[in-house]
């Protein structure tokens, strides 16, 4: 009764929470507030401080980390699908790219360009990008050239053989990698922000950890936690429910 | 209506030579059946027809200028499974507003106006090829390629849907290509039958069942003019003519 439905989600929240608070009553100490304890912090940080406009900054950078790395990442997994010269070429940036420590790359980014909005943001794409184009490479290699030639012998145009035929053919390595992408930038994106910026969710948090403040820490990760259920709920699933509708 | 001169003196796939020194003529309105053993290379003819494989000696002459539009029904249906059946069929359509009626027509002819907001995998098999029958006549082909669209459809399924290539085709005149390995078919719906050697195949008999179809609805009997063919070339199938021809 339970799988597939809201229901089970639900549940494990009301068993986390109750959990939670039983620890916290047991334990009375300053390094595990309780959930009432945070909710309040939530919303005072709401209210009196700045838990909107710091999340909002990190939406920002999440999103254009997000576009720019979808971007260039979905661009050099076709290319090295499609042409065997370019994998071979580029295999060994891939291999590189997809093994080098995040924080290796933040810090270059930095040193480079300047503790800078840009050198954040292309910090964060940079880490994501391999892993975008290592998983458009396989949807590409897997194409179905049979209904390929539907195309070349029907002489459908160009542009409505890619938005029909070769599209929708990669919708499923897109969502994998848009899903995996998205869950690795929100975890890179405050990272950044602690060592480089002024703003965001993640300079928050450094500020609350030189003052112990594990309440606000947790408020903080609350809101977060919210913020990506949201848009897994109102964005990535709907989004994949429409593009699978045709299977079975 | 085009007619096509097909001459392909060669080709071959590496070593292995696949096709050699056919010449033949694909006149508009005609039914052609090519019939031949497996593994003879009658699929590679068809990709070549439909200007798939462009890598042989030889050409395609058509009759009046430029290219002539080709409809193919593949061994397998070939639908995008993510577009309905509707727009499976728009896919290939120049125009997709307003030829609305004509998918509407088709549909109908292939009953299956119903499902036209299905998706593939929600028919059966026998409708998928029906699907992919309307979507190869939907741009009115100046030839049609089959190629064994029969072949793993059980009797009644394939019975009914070769009533349907015959109706479309008085519906919508052209020429037509149908390869098959099963001759009693080929003698059933074909006007000319071609038949190829083994590899490298070339065209050892040509069967004219009918000469002009006056009046395509008479019913043959098939079997009838089946068992005559085999008495007068008992290994045709084999690819062997009783006595040799000029292809």
């Amino acid at each position: 009764m339970l799988e597939g439905s809201a229901w089970g989600r639900w549940l494990f929240l009301g068993v986390f929470l109750l959990a939670w608070q039983i620890i916290a009553l047991l334990l009375e100490s300053e390094q595990l507030p309780g959930p009432w304890e945070v909710m309040g912090s939530v919303w005072y940080h709401l209210l009196e401080g700045e838990l909107l406009y710091s999340i909002l900054v990190t939406l920002r950078r999440v999103l254009l980390a997000f576009t720019l790395a979808m971007a260039v990442g979905v661009i050099v997994g076709f290319v090295m699908g499609r042409y065997p010269l370019m994998d071979t070429i580029l295999d060994g940036v891939l291999i590189m790219g997809l093994n080098i420590p995040a924080l290796v790359v933040i810090i270059l980014c930095y040193v480079w360009f300047g503790l800078v909005e840009a050198a954040a943001v292309t910090a964060v794409a940079v880490n994501k990008m391999p892993l975008v184009a290592v998983t458009l490479r396989e949807g590409v290699r897997d194409i179905d050239h049979q209904l390929l030639q539907v195309g070349q012998v029907f002489r459908i145009p160009l542009s409505r053989r890619l938005l029909k035929i070769y599209l929708p053919q990669l919708y499923p390595y897109l969502m994998t990698a848009a899903r995996s992408g998205l869950s690795l930038i929100w975890k890179i994106v405050l990272v950044v922000e602690l060592l480089g910026r002024s703003d965001g969710v993640g300079f928050q948090l450094g500020s609350f950890f030189q003052f112990f403040d594990i309440t606000s820490i947790l408020a903080y990760t609350l809101a977060f936690i919210f913020v990506i259920y949201s848009v897994e709920s109102l964005l990535l699933r709907p989004l994949e429910n429409h593009l699978t509708r045709w299977r079975p | 209506m085009k007619g096509c001169r097909v001459r392909v003196a060669s080709k071959r796939f590496g070593d292995l030579q696949v096709l050699q020194g056919l010449d033949f003529q694909v006149s508009a309105d005609n039914f052609f059946a090519l019939v031949g053993p497996s593994g003879a290379g009658k699929s590679t003819l068809l990709n070549i027809l439909s200007g798939l494989d462009l890598d042989f000696e030889g050409e395609l002459s058509w009759v009046e200028g430029g290219p002539g539009k080709i409809g193919y029904l593949f061994q397998e249906p070939r639908l995008m499974p993510w577009l309905n059946v509707r727009e499976n069929i728009e896919l290939v359509m120049p125009d997709t507003v307003k030829d609305q009626a004509w998918i509407d027509h088709l549909l109908r002819m292939v009953e299956l106006s119903d499902r036209a907001d299905a998706f593939p995998r929600q028919l059966s098999g026998g409708m998928q090829r029906r699907v992919a029958l309307a979507r190869a006549m939907a741009i009115k082909p100046d030839v049609l390629l089959l190629d064994e669209p029969f072949a793993s459809l059980d009797d009644p399924t394939a019975v009914g849907l070769r009533r349907l290539v015959l109706d479309l085709w008085r519906d919508q005149p052209g020429a037509v290509i149908l390869v098959t390995h099963n001759l009693r078919e080929a003698m059933e719906l074909a006007d000319q039958v071609l038949f190829l050697s083994r590899r490298p195949a070339r065209i050892v008999h040509r069967e004219v069942v009918i000469p002009s179809r006056i009046d395509p609805v008479v019913v043959r009997d098939s079997q009838y003019l089946t068992d005559c063919l085999m008495r007068r070339h008992p290994d045709i199938l084999s690819g062997i003519a009783a006595v040799p021809e000029e292809a």
